[in-house]
């Protein structure tokens, strides 16, 4: 099971209905035709862009969270997204990977802080949790 | 004459760059906050490690430790694919 983030933005002009359908058109096509799981959108809503897109100074922004397990959601979806005449920009991130280094930083993070609270001239044994990556 | 050290001709204390230059150590801020990732998402944060012109800040400058930058440098660059930062700034 691979956890994934996809962030869309869409043209600030789109009528109410048509950006509905664009938001809930990505929804449906991920749940039904991609198999993605515990999908969950959040809509960040209109915001300035930091340079213009297609001459767009503002754009909508959406983001998805889901699960997956099948190989092709993401070559699927990204696909999809750029034939849809409504999505000026995407971004698909692997969450899964990340969230397990970040465990790991937590602990290494842990660690060196009480190495420096015990404030010991010892040479750290810092060198034991750098097999990040 | 020990004490004349440091006196110019006139006995005005002459500067040297060590007696005003103190330098404060640099240190991992992400480390020292217990930050386990760095999200492209969260835009202020990283709006601290651009420049004026958008580059981003080496870390000889920020202090900020490898591993630390490296994920600093993926959020910063997806950020800016989604246009939440600029390239550059004029």
């Amino acid at each position: 099971m691979r956890h994934y983030e996809t962030t869309v933005i869409l043209p600030p002009n789109l009528g109410e209905a048509a950006l509905e359908e664009a938001v809930t058109g990505v929804e449906k096509e991920l749940v039904e035709r991609f198999g993605a799981q515990q999908l969950a959108t959040n809509r960040w809503g209109k915001q300035n862009l930091a340079y213009p897109i297609r001459k767009f100074k503002e754009g909508y922004y959406v983001h998805y969270e889901f699960d997956s397990e099948r190989e092709d959601t993401i070559s699927g979806l990204e696909a999809r997204l750029r034939i849809n005449e409504s999505v000026i920009r995407f971004l698909t991130v692997r969450r899964d990977e990340e969230m397990r280094t970040a465990e790991r930083m937590k602990i290494r993070c842990a660690k060196r802080k009480k190495n420096d609270n015990l404030d010991s001239g010892e040479l750290g044994s810092y060198d034991e949790d750098l097999d990040l990556e | 004459m020990s004490d004349d050290r440091g006196r110019g001709k006139d006995g005005k204390k002459t500067f040297y760059k060590k007696d005003y230059l103190f330098k404060r150590k640099k240190y991992c801020k992400f480390c020292d906050s217990g930050v386990a990732f760095i999200d492209y998402k969260e835009t202020r944060l990283l709006q601290g490690y651009i420049r004026e012109r958008a580059k981003i800040v080496p870390r000889r400058i920020s202090g900020t430790c490898a591993i630390h930058q490296r994920q600093l440098t993926t959020a910063i660059k997806r950020a800016r694919h989604l246009a939440l930062l600029p390239f550059v700034q004029d």
